[in-house]
């Protein structure tokens, strides 16, 4: 399956409503618009995806008691801020984010413009995540 | 709440806030309310905050920093001022205190012609206005009131002007800056060819006309005592005397006949090759020669 094929399977993935799921298999480098995410088995990130405040605190809830995984993120080419969980987390590049198991809204922009926003599901298993977005 | 400008303008209810958030400060952060905060840019970008806060409880904070960057600001330090807000700025994540601090960065900067300092400033608005457009949007959590929604629109327009004038700033000082460019060192004039030869065949000649001049007085003074010595009236001491004295007239006259001869044959020799190198070396028009017949017969005349 050639480069262009990956290409096609995304967009049509993206058409039927699957929205770009990018699932990182085992220390795998995935990419979808605009960010690619390298990390250990089970994490996941849905691109444009979106949690409400009570989603957050319910998964906030779930996994209070589990380890955190870290995770990094840089803007390749460019710079903005990173905010997770309707909360500013820092400007990139950013490392050791430490994020629990579960569903986490993150959205990556420079002033007006949103580089990168959609759900990370990062896994129980404690690993590192690192997030690289097109700026 | 807060006051649109942090140095220069304060309210009634700010001051009187400012009070308490003092007040409050001394008892619960006696270390930071002596001394500011050193700055860990590495630490200070992974601290957020982690959960709820309310706009009073921001304000307050704010207040406080404002306050202590104020009396550094005061003091001549924009710099420290600089640094303490930008870790506070961090560690509420707080959009207000980050442009406070690039207002403290480009007050360093433009104090200092830093354009490093004022750059930080730049990025310090930049974080301002990343965090006041999400909090615009529908993803901040309603627990994060770090300030209140009628702040954000003016904030923004604050941190826009902000860059744009830190950039204006950082154009005038690289201005400054620039070096004028070296003016081009005159090239020396080089002298045209046979200017030398020229010089001491004009010296010569001098030497030649005082030598016709010395001999022509050595001539005239001897034939004068000639004529009296001719005399018969003249004899004995005086005649002596007029035959020293004619002998020294000789001797002028011998002088200036070697000094003529030798002078003007040198100085004209050498008055040619001059002129005769300048025509070879620069054949331009700066050295021209003319031979034209005038009113009185022939003339010459040239430029050397």
């Amino acid at each position: 399956m050639g480069k262009s094929n990956y290409l096609r399977a995304f967009c049509l993935a993206t058409a039927l409503g699957f929205t770009g799921s990018v699932v990182a298999p085992s220390l795998a480098h995935a990419c979808g618009e605009s960010l690619c995410v390298t990390a250990g088995k089970g994490a996941k990130w849905k691109a444009g995806g979106s949690m409400s405040a009570k989603q957050i605190k319910k998964e906030r809830r779930k996994n209070r008691k589990r380890k955190t995984s870290n995770v990094s993120i840089t803007i390749d080419g460019g710079r903005g801020s990173v905010f997770v969980d309707g909360y500013y987390k820092g400007t990139a590049p950013i490392s050791e984010v430490e994020l629990k198991p579960g569903k986490h809204d993150i959205q990556v922009r420079n002033g007006d413009e949103v580089l990168a926003e959609g759900v990370l599901t990062v896994p129980r298993k404690s690993t590192d995540i690192e997030i690289t977005v097109s700026g | 709440m807060t006051s649109p400008n942090l140095f220069f303008r304060r309210s009634s209810v700010g001051r009187r806030l400012t009070a308490v958030a003092t007040g409050l400060a001394l008892v619960s952060l006696p270390v930071h309310a002596t001394a500011a905060p050193t700055v860990d840019l590495a630490a200070a970008m992974l601290v957020a905050p982690e959960g709820p806060v309310s706009e009073s409880d921001a304000s307050k904070a704010r207040s406080e920093a404002q306050d202590r960057a104020r009396s550094l600001v005061q003091s001549d330090e924009p710099d420290k001022a600089a640094e303490m807000l930008e870790q506070w700025a961090y560690d509420k994540g707080d959009p207000l205190l980050f442009i406070d601090a690039a207002e403290a960065h480009k007050l360093h900067g433009e104090r200092d012609r830093d354009i490093d300092a004022v750059e930080r400033g730049i990025e310090m608005a930049r974080i301002s206005l990343d965090i006041l457009y999400f909090l615009q949007g529908d993803r901040a959590s309603p627990d994060w009131r770090v300030i209140s929604v009628s702040e954000v629109t003016p904030a923004i327009r604050r941190a826009e002007d902000l860059v744009e004038s830190s950039e204006r700033l950082i154009q005038e000082i690289e201005d400054e800056n620039a070096e004028p460019e070296p003016e081009p060192e005159p090239e020396p004039k080089e002298k045209p060819g046979g200017t030398g030869l020229i010089v001491a065949g004009s010296l010569l000649t001098g030497v030649g006309a005082a030598g016709v001049g010395l001999l022509g007085f050595g001539a005239a003074k001897g034939a004068s005592v000639q004529r009296k010595v001719n005399q018969p009236e003249i004899y004995g001491d005086e005649f002596d005397a007029l035959d020293a004295e004619g002998k020294k007239a000789n001797v002028f006259a011998f002088v200036g006949i070697g000094l003529a001869v030798v002078g003007l044959a040198a100085g004209t020799t050498l008055l040619v090759l001059g002129v005769k190198k300048r025509k070879q070396s620069k054949q331009s028009d700066d050295v021209a020669f003319r031979v034209a017949p005038t009113f009185g017969g022939m003339s010459i005349s040239g430029r050397f």
